[in-house]
């Protein structure tokens, strides 16, 4: 079992006033599975992927990561988890303008104790997986949305993570680029990585083979999808 | 950070670099000052006491060095001075000075004279280049002659020789009668500039005043000056019926003395010049937190994004610190570059005004400006540094 949690809870505590956006989640993700997450803004799919990402901690219940019980891990603990467990792709890319693209790959690899050769030749071997071999020395901000989020993806996957986490990758994108996304990131779940996707699109959600349904943060449905988006229109049965 | 926003930076970084010119500066001017001193010392011997109008205390000047006209000094009291036939006493000298423009055909020098004893080239050891001196009968005679210093010799009469040719200082008509040889210029004379004539004349002629701005006794060894200083007292005390020895109207002290009363001032000088130092580079820190502080606001994506993957709140803090000493320590090398430049121009202006004035680039202050210039980029760079290391990361990657 890679992720697993149970009861899990989160309160936040504003001026006395304690609003519950997680109230009691129950659910366990497998190696190699491609998850949705779905809801609408404000069900607590957000912060549900902080606390599984060790952004946040959970108020309530428990979280275990492979072995690891994550409400016991500091701050140190949980950077470093960060560092060396996950891999984020945000919805607004966050890469560094001033920067190059190569050198915003190499980033979460400063924080390891990589050594630079090392840090490079991981770098240009993922720009050329995600097809931006001829792009190493541009800024980001020279590149098309589709681009940009593709140098993120390979950010997402230098330090080889056991979880790449999406938040609505595709939601700055046009739907051309934004299947280029979904289609790397199912290649990568058929190369055996897990993805946890985080969106509010039924049509996104429904590439991956599992959609967990989550309203004003309780699960309301967590099933197998039936009906699998291939990315590029074409629809797939499992 | 230090790129993109340059009249930025540039202007945050001033601060820092006026404080470590200014430290830059102060320091190396005051080594070379000390250099000066020394040379002082050598040029002018370590034998002589002088003795000036005025009481002062140990450690300060008369009020006379500062411009202040005591009359007590007469000639009188050289010539008592001598009489006593002091045995380590060898020769004494009497000065007034006062200034004019002087004009020989189209050369206009402004200059100050100086009337003294025919004394004057053993005390000062100075020596004749051409003609002569004047006498000891010619000192007392109100003579109208003149000796030129080396240098107003050229200034005035250029190629020709002066030797015989008249003068005319406060419209009174004086004969050149002899050039002193060229000497360098000094801190408290610079003969080279200087008109000399008989004290007698300079007194009844030229400035119309009994009375003498000071003496300089020459003693035959260093370890005398101490006795010959007490002589000296004890005999002006008698002339002018002084009993309470706080009620001296007059300071003998010996060129060391003189020389270390200046060194004291000047270090107090410097001492204050580096305290405004201090101030400057307070005040530049205060700006490089401020720009510290900013750049951690606009970054606030970034440094949750480097929270994202995996930067631990020392990581941040670390870069935020390095930025802002790398910031500093430039700041500090272009104070450094800036203060040598100033320092090789203020050498260049007083050699170029004859004196001797060695040019010194303290390694301590270099070393000091490089320490203190990224000292103050990890003092003031700590709270930004921690306020970046601080931010909650899903918030900052929000953060718009």
């Amino acid at each position: 079992m890679l992720i697993s949690v149970k009861n899990l809870q989160k309160d936040f505590i504003n001026d006395d006033v304690v609003t519950s956006v997680l109230k009691g989640v129950t659910f366990d993700i497998e190696k190699g599975e491609f998850v949705s997450i779905m809801g609408p803004s404000g069900s607590g799919k957000s912060t549900l992927m902080h606390i599984l990402s060790f952004l946040d901690k959970a108020t309530g219940g428990t979280y275990n990561f492979e072995t690891r019980d994550v409400s016991k891990l500091n701050d140190d603990e949980l950077a470093e988890m960060r560092s060396k467990k996950v891999g984020f792709i945000f919805q607004s890319f966050n890469l560094l303008n001033r920067s190059s693209v190569l050198e915003n790959v190499m980033l979460p690899l400063v924080y390891t104790d990589t050594l630079n050769d090392e840090r490079v030749k991981r770098a240009k071997d993922l720009l050329e997986k995600v097809g931006l071999s001829h792009r190493l020395n541009y800024s980001p901000n020279k590149l098309s949305g589709g681009e940009k989020q593709r140098v993120a993806i390979a950010r997402a996957l230098i330090n080889s993570p056991e979880v790449i986490f999406a938040d609505e990758p595709t939601g700055n994108l046009d739907s051309k680029s934004g299947a280029q996304v979904m289609k790397i990131l199912q290649d990568l779940n058929d190369q055996g990585h897990t993805i946890i996707l985080v969106t509010h699109e039924k049509a996104t959600a429904e590439h991956a083979e599992r959609i967990i349904r989550i309203k004003d943060g309780v699960i309301l449905d967590d099933s197998k999808v039936l009906q699998r988006l291939r990315a590029g229109g074409e629809v797939l049965n499992k | 950070m230090i790129v993109r926003n340059k009249v930025r930076s540039f202007l945050t970084m001033l601060g820092i670099v006026i404080g470590i010119t200014a430290v830059m500066i102060v320091l190396s001017v005051g080594e070379s000052v000390q250099g000066l001193i020394l040379n002082e010392v050598k040029s002018i011997g370590s034998n002589l006491v002088g003795v000036l109008p005025g009481y002062s205390d140990e450690n300060s000047p008369p009020s006379s060095v500062f411009g202040v006209v005591i009359t007590s000094l007469k000639y009188g009291d050289g010539e008592a001075i001598l009489k006593g036939n002091y045995p380590h006493i060898e020769s004494l000298a009497m000065y007034v000075s006062g200034s004019d423009i002087v004009t020989v055909e189209d050369n206009k020098v402004s200059t100050t004279f100086y009337g003294t004893t025919a004394s004057y080239l053993d005390v000062q050891n100075s020596s004749i280049e051409e003609g002569r001196f004047f006498t000891e009968e010619e000192e007392v005679a109100n003579a109208r002659v003149l000796v030129l210093g080396n240098q107003i010799a050229k200034d005035l009469f250029g190629d020709q020789d002066p030797i015989g040719k008249k003068i005319k200082i406060k419209k009174a008509n004086f004969t050149v009668i002899g050039i002193l040889k060229k000497k360098g210029g000094s801190l408290i004379q610079n003969e080279d500039g200087n008109l000399f004539v008989p004290i007698s004349t300079a007194q009844n002629i030229l400035l119309g005043i009994n009375h003498i701005s000071f003496m300089r006794a020459k003693i035959d060894k260093t370890e005398n000056i101490d006795g010959a200083i007490e002589y000296i007292k004890d005999v002006l005390r008698d002339r002018h019926n002084i009993i309470d020895l706080k009620e001296d109207d007059f300071t003998v002290r010996s060129t060391t003395q003189a020389l270390e009363t200046i060194s004291l001032i000047t270090n107090a000088l410097r001492f204050f010049l580096v305290a405004i130092a201090a101030i400057s580079l307070i005040v530049g820190g205060f700006g490089i937190m401020n720009i510290m502080l900013a750049t951690v606001q606009e970054r606030t994506k970034e440094i949750g994004l480097r929270k994202a993957i995996g930067a631990k709140n020392t990581d941040i803090t670390r870069q935020f610190l390095i930025e802002a000493m790398a910031i500093t320590f430039i700041s500090g090398i272009i104070g450094i570059v800036i203060g040598s430049l100033i320092l090789i121009l203020i050498s260049v202006i007083i050699n170029a005004l004859n004196y001797h004035w060695d040019l010194i680039i303290s390694p301590i202050s270099i070393i000091l400006g490089c320490i203190v210039s990224i000292g103050i980029g990890l003092i003031f760079g700590i709270a930004p540094a921690r306020k970046a290391s601080l931010l909650n990361p899903i918030e900052a990657l929000r953060y718009e």
